[in-house]
């Protein structure tokens, strides 16, 4: 109950707030380059939509280049414009690019951050080969040049190394099969995976986004996962914990900057 | 006392014949050891062979267009032959022309072996008319084509004279003197008026004009008394230029061809300067720039460009067209070099004076033309697009994207509804976005298995890969426009989730009973 209530407070917080520590993580995101793995093409979703749930404040602000390969996009589907109303991005800041290869995506992303009024680039691509890490690389440097945050998302389930700071990859919690279906679906959740980080540890994430706030919430709050089963206190307990001290040095980090500041 | 009102500039046509064109390029194609035999190309006519075309041997030899192949054979038994191809004729026409495009940019075509130069107020560029003709028959000479060539008041005068009387140069009132002894075919008449004429004894345009006006037009038709005035220049008779004549143009000749890239690009710099002053004076800016690189040897490449805001910032304009340039840098350094440069604005707009606000952000987009124009460039404008609103609730018709460069103005979505938010964030619960994040053109079939006919699928099967529903909201049923087909479906759509989270938009086309006995089940798009 408390544990609930917690989070209800934390839900409530401004963003620059460094007391909500579970969130943090997602805080850290805002700059640099992150790479998203989608382990097949279904996934595609969920990965976009976690990654557009960090961008749903930069796309109030700015242009958002969204760059897409012709793979993904056969793949994937389009993104699509309603869609992305309902999941409050600001469509028409989006500028949305469809490139033939993986090279002319970064090729995109890198012209995209020269632009000054850019606030955050996308790039999706997909390549059977491991990808070279001078691309990454660039991407980096002039990703803190322009101090844009370039989100990368690929369909692999490969570990490889790049310049990124940061590896997730996404899915979505399982369900129990029923022998008639829920419903109601609920809102958007993720079961994230933070298998690479420069700055920290590494570990598994539970995030939902609440489109109308804008802000990500932990899903095990019982009233807003009907289907999960509540979990024991203590055991959540524990897990928050995790999640905070995975996340603390990022947010010393980020504090520090803000003092400088 | 005012002046008198200064007479109107003559107009000056030039005419160009390229009197063996077709023979000329089957030697250009086939060697040029064709021209010193006798050549001939054919074409099937009411199924027997017969000459089209012949060079100056052949006509040497006496034979002559319209001959038969057998006779040609039995007369010259050496004779080359060819089949007509009055496509690939007609193309090389065109490059002809186009390469000509140097000289003035009203070009015409008089097919099939034609060419008509508007040149009113170039001449003097090239030292003067006689200069010119000369110019334009080397030139072509150098191309491999014999070609002549005159220059007159009218395209009418032109052609009589180029094609009939050996070409020359006619000043302004001396049109009949030119061409009184020229044959009647000579003013372009119609095959069977010309054989009537000249069978009625009217063989020479001198005797033509001699006769009285109204019996002739009785006799022949309007067709013939506008050709005899358009020959005097009392008809005007317009000139269609095979591109359309660009308001801004800025060019650069060279008397040495240009070999090397990095002097095409500053001259490309320096002429999108001139162009940006022209323009700018005009309160005008270039949507989109054409640039013309006109190669010596008669080939003429083209790099086109589109800008998202009428521009005219010479920088600008340089990097978006040196890509373009540099993919044809390979051809440009091996083939013969660039005599000429033509940096044109084909479509242009008026640019906007914006009032700086102090309380207001520029649009986001507005501001990105820069990155919008590059990706452009290189993907083509179709392949950067923005999101625009559409009042419909059918799920295509909603996807309405549109090209970057040309979407003009604010495509503004509205803001969520303010209650809904109060009533959301009150309520303390997320909510479920209704539309999907990622939409398939078009929808991928998949095979379902309802519980109930009108539910929610129980299982599914998508791209041969096997999905368990644990979880559906629905059915959300939208039907086709009234004003669409009977053959639109109605189409319910569920948003369902799979044993591993992930949500699809799937609908079945079709109401039971009503529309269809076997409804088909689709997958349309994708949730977060």
């Amino acid at each position: 109950m408390h544990a609930a209530a917690a989070f209800k407070r934390e839900d409530q917080t401004s963003p620059a707030d460094p007391s909500a520590a579970g969130m943090v993580a997602l805080k850290e995101l805002q700059e640099g380059v992150h790479l998203v793995k989608a382990e097949s093409a279904a996934d595609l979703g969920a990965c976009a939509g976690f990654v557009l749930s960090l961008l749903a404040h930069a796309s109030q602000k700015g242009a958002v280049v969204w760059v897409s390969q012709h793979y993904v996009f056969d793949e994937g589907g389009s993104l699509y414009g309603p869609g992305l109303h309902a999941f409050s991005i600001v469509p028409h800041n989006i500028l949305y690019v469809t490139v033939p290869s993986y090279v002319d995506v970064f090729w995109s992303l890198e012209e995209a951050l020269k632009s000054q009024p850019v606030k955050a680039v996308v790039g999706e691509f997909y390549t059977k080969s491991p990808l070279d890490l001078t691309l990454t690389r660039r991407l980096s440097l002039r990703s803190q040049r322009a101090q844009t945050p370039v989100y990368l998302m690929s369909i692999t389930s490969a570990a490889f190394p790049t310049a990124a700071q940061t590896h997730w990859s996404v899915t979505t919690p399982q369900r129990e099969a029923r022998s008639k279906p829920a419903r109601t679906v609920g809102p958007p959740v993720w079961s994230l995976e933070l298998t690479k980080n420069k700055n920290g540890p590494c570990g598994p994430l539970q995030a939902g986004f609440n489109t109308l706030t804008k802000r990500h919430f932990d899903p095990r709050r019982p009233s807003l996962s009907p289907f999960a089963k509540a979990p024991k206190p203590q055991e959540k307990l524990a897990r928050v914990e995790t999640g905070a001290d995975m996340m603390a040095k990022l947010s010393a980090k980020i504090s520090a900057r803000d003092l400088q500041r | 006392m005012t002046a008198p009102h200064p007479k109107p500039p003559a107009r000056r046509i030039l005419h160009l014949w390229l009197c063996r064109f077709a023979t000329d390029r089957l030697a250009i194609r086939e060697g040029e050891g064709l021209r010193a035999m006798p050549c001939v190309t054919v074409s099937k006519v009411k199924g027997a062979l017969i000459v089209e075309a012949l060079n100056a041997v052949a006509a040497g030899e006496g034979l002559e267009p319209g001959m038969t192949l057998s006779e040609t054979r039995a007369q010259v038994p050496h004779v080359e032959v060819a089949a007509a191809d009055p496509q690939g004729d007609d193309k090389a026409l065109h490059k002809i022309a186009r390469a000509l495009e140097r000289y003035t940019p009203f070009v015409g075509l008089d097919a099939p072996d034609g060419l008509m130069l508007d040149i009113s107020g170039c001449a003097h560029l090239f030292g003067g008319e006689e200069a010119m003709m000369d110019d334009v028959i080397a030139r072509l000479a150098g191309w491999g084509y014999e070609s002549a060539c005159a220059i007159c008041d009218n395209p009418a005068l032109s052609s009589a004279v180029a094609r009939f009387g050996g070409g020359g140069i006619v000043r302004e009132g001396e049109a009949l003197p030119a061409i009184a002894q020229l044959p009647v075919a000579a003013l372009r008449l119609p095959e069977e008026i010309a054989t009537v004429l000249n069978r009625l004894g009217l063989k020479t345009v001198e005797q033509l004009y001699a006769q009285p006006r109204t019996p002739l037009m009785r006799r022949f038709g309007v067709a013939l008394a506008r050709r005899m005035d358009q020959a005097l220049g009392l008809e005007s008779e317009p000139i269609t230029p095979l591109s359309p004549v660009e308001p801004f143009v800025a060019e650069r000749r060279f008397a040495e061809p240009l070999m090397s890239m990095d002097a095409i690009g500053a001259c490309v710099t320096g002429l999108a300067e001139a162009l940006g002053r022209s323009m700018g004076v005009k309160g005008e800016g270039a949507r989109r720039l054409v640039l013309r690189l006109f190669h010596a040897d008669g080939a003429v490449r083209e790099a086109r460009v589109g800008t998202a805001e009428p521009l005219i910032d010479a920088e600008h304009m340089a990097a978006l067209l040196m890509p373009r340039i540099e993919a044809l840098s390979a051809r440009i350094e091996d083939e013969s070099g660039i005599d000429l440069l033509r940096l044109s604005a084909a479509e242009t707009g008026p640019r906007q004076v914006e009032q700086v606000d102090f309380c207001r952000e520029r649009d986001a987009m507005a501001s990105l033309s820069g990155l919008i124009d590059t990706l452009s460039a290189r993907f083509g404008p179709s392949s950067v697009q923005r999101f625009v609103p559409a009042d419909t609730h059918q799920p295509i018709e909603a996807d309405r994207r549109m090209e970057a460069q040309t979407l003009a103005g604010d495509a503004a979505w509205p803001d969520h509804n303010e209650s809904e938010r109060a009533w959301a964030l009150h309520a303390d619960t997320a909510p479920t976005p209704r539309r999907p994040l990622r939409l398939f053109h078009p929808p991928e079939p998949v095979e379902a298995l309802a519980s109930v006919p009108e539910g929610p699928p129980v299982r599914f099967v998508w791209r041969r890969a096997f999905y368990h529903v644990v979880a559906a909201e629905g059915p959300e049923r939208i039907s086709a426009n009234w004003w669409a087909s009977e053959a639109a479906h109605t189409c319910d759509y569920f948003a369902v989730e799979d044993t591993k989270g992930r949500r699809f938009w799937l609908f079945r086309q079709g109401l039971y009973g009503r529309e269809t006995n076997e409804a088909r089940w689709f997958m349309h798009g994708m949730f977060a």
